[in-house]
């Protein structure tokens, strides 16, 4: 049953990554991308870490894929087709490149540590809201806070940014 | 923020802090509509709803209901072709057209009488116009529906049948 | 095998309850709107002269949505448009399966837990759910490619960026008293008292943060001070301006599952769930056969007074409308007479010496049925509030969520955390 569910929700999360490059409208991509979150979140939660697939839902599909979609709707409209546009087939190498590097990255790590890394069996708590807590507030604490300040920053280099009186054409 | 559709005074009023934080004048808004609801609950019958189809408004009996031509004795219509009505009109509804009459006594007589019942704004000038008493509003009737248009122009025959006591 | 078959009867059980509610609610609403504005509303429809208040009014709206006519318009996105309304229903249905409704059930010796998942992110599952609830919401506006529905999508985003925040602060001043993310655990704690008298809800631990969370539920479920996806005067119909037929149904459906879903999550959170104050499960269990005797001897009372009440309206109203409708107090009459008589019956089976099984059993029954009481008062007062309440102009609901609701929510979490600390 769980390695249907692993084969499914890969498949479904592959099949989303995909369908979001090869669509033209920005919306449908948009959807496709939540699709893939979802399947993600899946994964997780067959990973023993339902706290980190919740989280895998709430913050990326649910906040930051809705204001995605805010965005792109409010710049592009009710329906509209993109433009046909072909890629230069110079770059198509480069769509290579990310599966490739996951390939070699996957592929190191078994070649050091053997297949034995991914069949221990996980300690007690593993995943649980209360263990990603200690983990997070303990010993990643400063990385923790220092991401946040970064974030802060950002907003705030967003706000001056917006703000700005710009000369727009009917003025 | 100020709007300008507003009345003076309106925008300006300054809210209390207890109005100002939504929660008790919510509150006071449920009393409200609660009471009505239980209201009505205790007492339907006192509802001002009324059942039409089954209950009807009793109007005066000076509303202005659906025209009737009145008879003379022998049955024929009392209307003597004036066309005082159809001028007087201000929907323009009356088409009359006149033919003489075989009783020298009296000139003419309506050989057609048809009132476009859709373009009838219901006035009551004709029958004010009205030398003879022919035309009258007086029956009451004000369930006035159809099929189609052509069947709101009623005829002569259809307005001497109308009569007084909502019956057709 | 026997837990799939357990599950498969918990989540029949939710989906009846919420099936069942939905024709309700949509009668309390039309019923309800009426009375609180001096009309008499719906009547009209009837079986073989019967009308019953309206009651068959739900039966004739759903005929006459599934046999409409399904108009489209001709420049949709055909996937996403048809996808839509399902997503809707989708979305409001899951939530269910985390919440709690009663504490567990004894079958063949074996204490069966009354949720369907018993998820230790319990908490966190409503909110990521609830937030995937808007794409539906905003696919429909986008794929029937009309301005009006359009415009309904944009402001549901903006309206669901604003108010999860808050939502998700109020929750977490709870998951800080009980110290849990999983719902189960805040129910049963819930079941406690408080300086040894008062229930320790979470209204009254958390009242502040009862009056975000209400605040917020109301605007994730588009109802009404927070309804401007579908504000009418504006933008028409909103989202769902260019559906019709069964398609428009579900969106109509998934409205009111969002309510009964609301109204489970006020009472899981602020009102204990499935606990009765001052009835904790032990006390339920020692006292059931009382209990029992006292519920039925009070159902009699009550089923024989509102058959009196109908009595004396058949005798007033003898003949009033001369057709079939003057059977209906009789009907009314016979229905309350006859729980009276099958409450009475029960009473002559010795309902006071019950037996440990059936204790447990009567136990399980009241809280479920407290459940459901206070889920019925909870999306009663949805209807309630919005028959009460006007809508909120755009930049009101912007300044409520960003410079009220917000700042509100971290300060109560930081008074919550402090004084937990303290304590």
């Amino acid at each position: 049953m769980e390695t249907f569910l692993f084969w499914f929700c890969g498949a479904a999360m592959v099949l989303g990554g995909l369908m979001t490059v090869v669509q033209r409208s920005a919306v449908v991509s948009a959807v496709w991308l939540i699709f893939a979150f979802v399947a993600a979140a899946g994964i997780f939660a067959l990973l023993h870490a339902p706290f980190v697939a919740i989280l895998q839902v709430l913050v990326y599909a649910g906040a930051i894929m809705v204001l995605f979609l805010f965005v792109i709707m409010m710049l592009q409209g009710p329906v509209l087709e993109g433009e046909r546009r072909r890629m230069k087939p110079a770059l198509w190498p480069a769509v290579a490149i990310p599966p490739l590097a996951v390939l070699v990255l996957v592929g190191t790590r078994i070649a050091d540590h053997g297949t034995a890394a991914f069949t221990t069996p996980l300690p007690a708590g593993f995943g649980s809201p209360t263990h990603v807590a200690e983990l997070l507030l303990g010993r990643y604490l400063l990385a923790f806070e220092l991401i946040s300040i970064a974030l802060l920053v950002a907003i705030i280099g967003a706000l001056a940014i917006g703000k700005e009186e710009r000369k727009l054409p009917w003025k | 923020m100020s709007f300008e559709g507003l009345p003076p005074g309106s925008a300006s009023k300054k809210r209390s802090f207890l109005e100002s934080i939504y929660v008790v004048e919510v509150a006071r808004g449920l009393a409200v509509t609660m009471r009505h609801l239980v209201g009505n609950i205790l007492r339907t019958d006192r509802m001002p709803t009324m059942q039409y189809p089954e209950e009807k408004r009793v109007y005066s009996d000076r509303f202005r209901g659906r025209h009737r031509l009145m008879k003379r004795e022998d049955g024929s219509p009392s209307c003597v072709a004036c066309q005082m009505c159809s001028t007087y009109c201000p929907a323009d509804c009356i088409t009359i057209v006149a033919a003489e009459h075989p009783d020298p006594a009296i000139e003419k007589y309506p050989a057609s009488f048809d009132i476009d019942l859709l373009r009838c704004v219901y006035c009551g000038l004709c029958e004010e116009a009205c030398p003879c008493d022919a035309i009258r509003m007086d029956t009451g009737i004000y369930e006035i529906a159809a099929d189609s248009r052509e069947a709101f122009v009623v005829g002569k025959e259809f307005l001497l049948n109308n009569t007084t006591d909502g019956t057709r | 095998m026997a837990i799939v078959l357990e599950t498969l009867f918990k989540i029949l059980f939710m989906f009846l309850l919420i099936m069942g509610m939905v024709p309700a609610l949509i009668w309390a609403e039309r019923k309800g709107a009426a009375f609180i504005q001096d009309r008499t509303g719906p009547n009209r429809a009837s079986i073989a002269g019967i009308r019953l208040a309206g009651l068959v009014h739900p039966i004739a709206d759903v005929l006459k949505l599934v046999f409409k006519e399904d108009v489209n318009p001709a420049d949709r996105h055909h996937a996403l448009y048809n996808l839509a309304p399902w997503l809707v229903m989708t979305v409001a249905m899951s939530t269910y399966a985390v919440i709690p409704f009663g504490d567990w059930l004894t079958v063949g010796g074996q204490r069966i837990p009354l949720v369907v998942a018993d998820l230790n992110v319990g908490l966190l599952y409503v909110l990521a759910v609830a937030s995937l609830g808007t794409y539906g919401v905003v696919m429909a506006g986008w794929a029937a490619n009309n301005k009006f529905t359009f415009l309904g999508g944009i402001r549901s985003t903006a309206q669901m960026i604003s108010y999860e925040l808050s939502m998700g602060l109020a929750l977490m001043g709870l998951v800080l008293v009980f110290a849990s993310l999983r719902i189960t655990d805040i129910v049963a704690g819930q079941g406690e008292l408080l300086f040894g008298f008062l229930p320790k809800w979470g209204v009254v631990v958390q009242p502040v943060g009862f009056l975000l969370f209400i605040v917020a539920v109301f605007a994730e479920t588009n109802r009404n001070p927070f309804d401007l996806p579908e504000g009418e005067s504006e933008i028409v119909a909103g989202y769902h301006l260019e559906y019709s037929s069964l398609k428009f149904a579900l969106f109509f459906m998934a409205e009111y599952c969002h309510m009964v879903v609301g109204a489970a999550l006020i009472a899981a959170f602020y009102f204990g769930g499935y606990q009765i104050p001052w009835l904790p499960r032990p006390v339920l269990e020692a006292n059931a056969g009382l209990l029992l005797t006292i519920k039925l001897a009070a159902l009699v009372l009550f089923s024989a007074f509102i058959a009196v009440l109908f009595l004396r309206r058949v005798q007033r109203e003898r003949g009033k409308f001369g057709d079939a409708r003057d059977r209906e107090p009789v009907l009314g009459m016979v229905f309350w007479a006859g729980l009276a008589a099958l409450a009475a019956g029960g009473l002559l089976l010795r309902p006071w010496a019950v037996g440990p099984v059936g204790a447990d059993l009567v136990a399980t029954v009241f809280q479920v049925l407290a459940f459901v009481a206070k889920v019925v008062f909870f999306a009663w007062l949805f209807i309630w509030v919005r028959w009460t309440l006007p809508r909120f102009r755009y930049d009101q609901l912007m300044n409520l969520g960003w410079k009220v609701m917000l700042p509100l929510g971290v300060a109560n979490l930081a008074v919550t955390a402090v004084v937990l600390a303290l304590v």
